[in-house]
């Protein structure tokens, strides 16, 4: 089983973007 | 909230790590820049301190131990913080610190690239280059695969 809650291609995506993407992410694992 | 960010060589990890440090205030903590330092102060660059790593699991492990102590600061201190490294999910998984973890990758040209770019070698050394990563990525291998904490 993968340690990651979200995987990301940095091809895809800004930084910006991952960093949002990562963001959003994170706030909804703190409130499951 | 600590959140950890793994990756391969040229995956732009560190890249989204520091940007999301410095806009969302959280304390940066890089396992590439601990490592890198810990190469200096042995005298060696990245690659050699790799290859000694591979033989020397203590390297690993004072890694290990100076990331996790980072982190504990940073709970300590109410601090957010993000880690930026190639496997700090597993080893605060391991330590069970709770983290969001995240996985950032890009195609092995794509990741040659950047770090021939980032390191400011011609087209013509690119190749070399895109080796070396290979080269990082086995001794990385060997090594996360014989530390003795991972068992």
């Amino acid at each position: 089983m993968s340690v990651y809650h979200l995987e990301l291609d940095s091809t895809e995506l800004s930084p910006a973007s991952i960093v949002k993407r990562i963001h959003e992410g994170a706030k909804a694992w703190a409130r499951s | 909230m600590i959140v950890v960010i793994g990756g391969p060589p040229g995956s732009g990890k560190t890249t989204a790590a520091e940007l999301y440090g410095r806009t969302r205030g959280a304390v940066l903590i890089s396992g590439g820049k601990l490592f890198r330092e810990m190469a200096a102060e042995h005298g060696m660059d990245v690659v050699a301190f790799s290859a000694h790593a591979e033989k020397n699991h203590e390297v690993d492990r004072q890694l290990d131990e100076i990331v996790l102590a980072a982190v504990r600061r940073a709970v300590l201190g109410g601090r957010d913080a993000v880690v930026d490294g190639r496997i700090q999910a597993h080893l605060l998984a391991r330590a069970n610190v709770r983290a969001f973890s995240v996985l950032v990758s890009a195609p092995l040209d794509v990741r040659a690239k950047r770090i021939a770019e980032r390191e400011g070698k011609s087209e013509k050394k690119r190749s070399a280059r895109s080796s070396g990563g290979n080269d990082r990525n086995g001794s990385d291998t060997a090594r996360y695969t014989t530390s003795t904490w991972r068992t």
